[in-house]
């Protein structure tokens, strides 16, 4: 008797298995689904969102599914684009990176909160911020990459490997805008790529606060702030005369001088990776002045960042947190009245593949 | 041997505390002690570890057959039985309320919109068909869940640590204590069921207070640690701020994490498996609160083989009672936070600490055990 209850009990469990509408409400044919690999989120008409997505390639060689709609909401606007998916279901819990065109970025507290509280959504996709420019033209435009979750993919990859600085994620962004207001975004614009039509590169950091988009970060200013973020990878850094070098780590340290003043020293490692042909950098002398420079870059570099901070009132280098981290207690609001000086160190570790170039030097 | 042996015992205890300790204490902690809420089970370890070695010490003078109520019992043989009636009644209500969350956790967690109802019943049908079983065969399940459990934390552990801001968990300073002992003793309100609920149903041969001591302070310590390195890593994803608002952190940071870049998702089996750990909470609650009842109304002999009808029929008093509180408890998500974050924490305490411990340990000076 017990055994014949036992397995009419266990026969029943087979209604739990999810296969049946009934009981499991979310349900979706596998056959049917289309996973969403991006989603790009613009500013559409009186407050509403223009949503995009792509999906990416799958093994079959099906082409990736790129559409688009809006909604007056990011929920909204999800079903809106699953009821333009016709036969297949979107799946959009495989996203693995969210794009805001300039204007969604301008209410990025209210998307990445959106995101935070999404069913379907996952605060660990990778988020950027696209320069001048809408997320649909990078998802759905015209000359838009064929599969842009492998373009998004690809230079995540990048910025961690050569700065400058790995690609934050929306959980990332998200904690940076709730303790301390602001927060850098890897940036992105459209470009013309290898095969003649759009692709994303890396446009240094965009600067997203409470009040909306504050600014970008380009250029030293962005490297800087890069060192502030993860990096700098294994950047190229061009010293002129015709040297590059490679990043090889940086390392941050904080001193407080007096009341109002603090020095931030900041000593940037490379190696050498290119000079002019002939050229001799065996001497000490000569070793030293590669040294110099990279420190006149790392001190550059950091202040450019921190003077963009100050005058954006963005503190999106975490520097409150990071004199606490260092036993300098420095109250967040005082930090605007702190007298900032940068000392930079450089450091050269290596040289590829020799020090002095034994080709002949050529003329001018 | 039809008793637990303390291998499973230590089983049953780690099932019995992985929901309650997942659903609260990532946010509870973030909420008491902010950036320092990676210390909070740290801290709690110690008190941990002597509460479990106050009840290896009690349960000392068990006979073979016998649990902490019995000894209970032994030392208060009137006021025992009230404080046995009141447990018996505050574990079925507990079992009710223990389904009532596991369903809830579903609904934030995959079936988005369901009602509560359909998982509320599945949850006490399965933990009545288990407590209505032998103590024995909970144990030996409780010992494969837990196997399944692990490896199903294993990889979420490994990644969210891996995936950490490792610089979100300092600085901590001495202005955090505070906040650090309030988190200490909501993680001590949660352990501390386990701790002393599960050897209710202890029944096997005595052991040795010192080698049950030592092995439950052990035990104590490294689920702990566990749960710090869990704390840790929601910590390093979500930040102080995020963790103490979100619902459930824990399976937030089980939602965000994917292998592969986020292509492969793991939330689904994870949560999937969880039910194994709410199986046996709502059994060992049920299981535990009709020994209780049978204790404190003179149904069951101490010593002796355990009356299967009154049993039975106290067992099935208690899921009625378990429904009713399901049913009862939480007429939202809001509500269910508050019988969830305090009232469930601070009812595990009072009645540890305020009437427990105090009963046994005047038991004990007075002899009687």
């Amino acid at each position: 008797m017990r055994r014949a209850c036992a397995a009419a009990l266990g026969a029943l469990m087979l209604a739990l298995s999810g296969c049946t509408l009934s009981i499991y409400n979310n349900y979706r044919d596998i056959e049917s689904l289309e996973v969403v690999r991006v989603l790009g989120l613009d500013a559409g008409e009186d407050g509403a969102l223009r949503l995009s997505a792509a999906t990416g390639a799958d093994a079959s060689g099906r082409e990736p599914l790129r559409i688009s709609g809006e909604g007056e909401s990011l929920e909204g606007a999800l079903r809106a684009l699953d009821r333009l998916a016709g036969g297949g279901r979107l799946f959009f819990a495989g996203t693995g990176a969210i794009v805001l065109g300039e204007g969604a970025a301008g209410e990025a507290s209210r998307w990445l909160d959106a995101v935070a509280r999404s069913r379907e959504l996952r605060l660990d996709a990778e988020l950027y911020v696209l320069r001048g420019g809408s997320a649909g033209e990078l998802i759905c435009g015209a000359g838009a990459p064929e599969d842009a979750a492998s373009a998004l993919s690809a230079l995540a990859s990048r910025a961690s490997e050569y700065g400058p600085a790995p690609v934050s994620s929306c959980a990332g962004v998200s904690r940076a805008l709730i303790e301390r207001g602001a927060a850098a975004a890897t940036a992105i614009r459209l470009e013309a790529g290898a095969d003649g039509g759009l692709t994303a590169v890396p446009a240094g950091f965009a600067l997203l606060t409470d009040g909306g988009l504050a600014g970008y970060l380009d250029g030293e200013a962005a490297f800087g702030a890069g060192l502030f973020l993860g990096g700098p990878g294994t950047a190229a850094l061009e010293l002129g005369g015709g040297v590059t070098a490679e990043a090889a780590g940086a390392a941050l340290g904080f001193v407080r001088l007096g009341d109002a003043r603090l020095r931030i020293d900041v000593e940037l490692r490379g190696s050498l990776a290119e000079a002019p042909s002939g050229a001799d950098l065996s001497g000490g002398a000569a070793w030293a002045g590669l040294e110099a420079e990279l420190a006149a870059l790392a001190e550059r570099s950091v202040l450019a960042a921190v003077e963009a901070q100050s005058r954006l009132g963005a503190n999106f280098l975490g520097l409150a947190r990071r004199l606490e981290r260092e036993g300098l207690d420095v109250p967040a609001a005082r930090l605007p009245e702190l007298e900032i000086e940068v000392s930079g160190r450089g450091k050269l570790i290596n040289q590829r593949e020799y020090a002095r170039s034994p080709y002949p030097e050529e003329k001018a | 041997m039809n008793e637990p042996t303390p291998r499973q015992i230590r089983a049953l205890s780690f099932l019995v505390l992985l929901p309650p300790a997942t659903r609260l204490l990532p946010g509870a902690a973030a909420r008491a002690a902010g950036r320092a809420m990676w210390l909070c089970p740290l801290a709690a370890a110690p008190l941990c570890a002597l509460l479990a070695a106050a009840v290896s010490y009690a349960l000392r003078s068990k006979r073979d057959g016998e649990g902490l109520g019995e000894v209970l019992l032994r030392a208060w043989p009137r006021a025992g039985r009230a404080l046995l009636l009141v447990y018996g009644l505050w574990l079925a209500l507990y079992a009710g309320f223990a389904v009532r969350s596991a369903a809830s956790r579903f609904i934030y967690t995959i079936y988005s919109g369901a009602s509560p109802w359909l998982f509320v019943a599945v949850g006490l049908a399965l933990g009545l068909a288990a407590a209505l079983g032998g103590v024995k065969r909970l144990a030996r399940t409780a010992e494969i869940f837990r196997v399944l459990l692990l490896a199903a934390l294993a990889p979420i552990l490994a990644l969210g640590l891996f995936q950490a801001d490792w610089g979100e968990l300092l600085p901590v300073t001495a202005r955090d204590a505070p906040g650090v002992a309030l988190g200490a003793l909501e993680t001590l309100g949660t352990a501390a069921f386990a701790l002393v609920n599960v050897p209710l149903l202890e029944t096997g041969p005595p052991v040795s207070a010192r080698d049950r001591g030592r092995s439950m302070a052990l035990w104590s310590c490294g689920f702990s640690l566990l749960l710090a390195a869990l704390t840790a890593a929601v910590l390093g994803r979500f930040g102080p701020d995020i963790s103490a608002a979100l619902t459930y952190p824990f399976f937030a940071l089980v939602r965000g994490t994917g292998l592969f870049g986020g292509a492969v998702r793991i939330e689904a089996l994870v949560t999937g498996l969880w039910v194994l750990s709410d199986f046996a909470l709502c059994a060992l609650s049920l299981k535990a609160g009709a020994r209780c009842i049978c204790l404190a109304l003179g149904l069951l002999q101490s010593g002796e083989a355990a009356a299967k009808r009154p049993r039975a029929l106290a067992t099935l008093a208690c899921a009625a009672l378990a429904a009713g509180c399901a049913l009862a408890v939480a007429p939202d998500s809001r509500a269910l936070r508050f019988v969830s974050d305090t009232l469930v924490v601070y009812a595990n305490i009072a009645l540890v600490f305020a009437l427990m411990l105090p009963a046994l340990a005047l038991g004990m000076a007075r002899r009687r055990i």
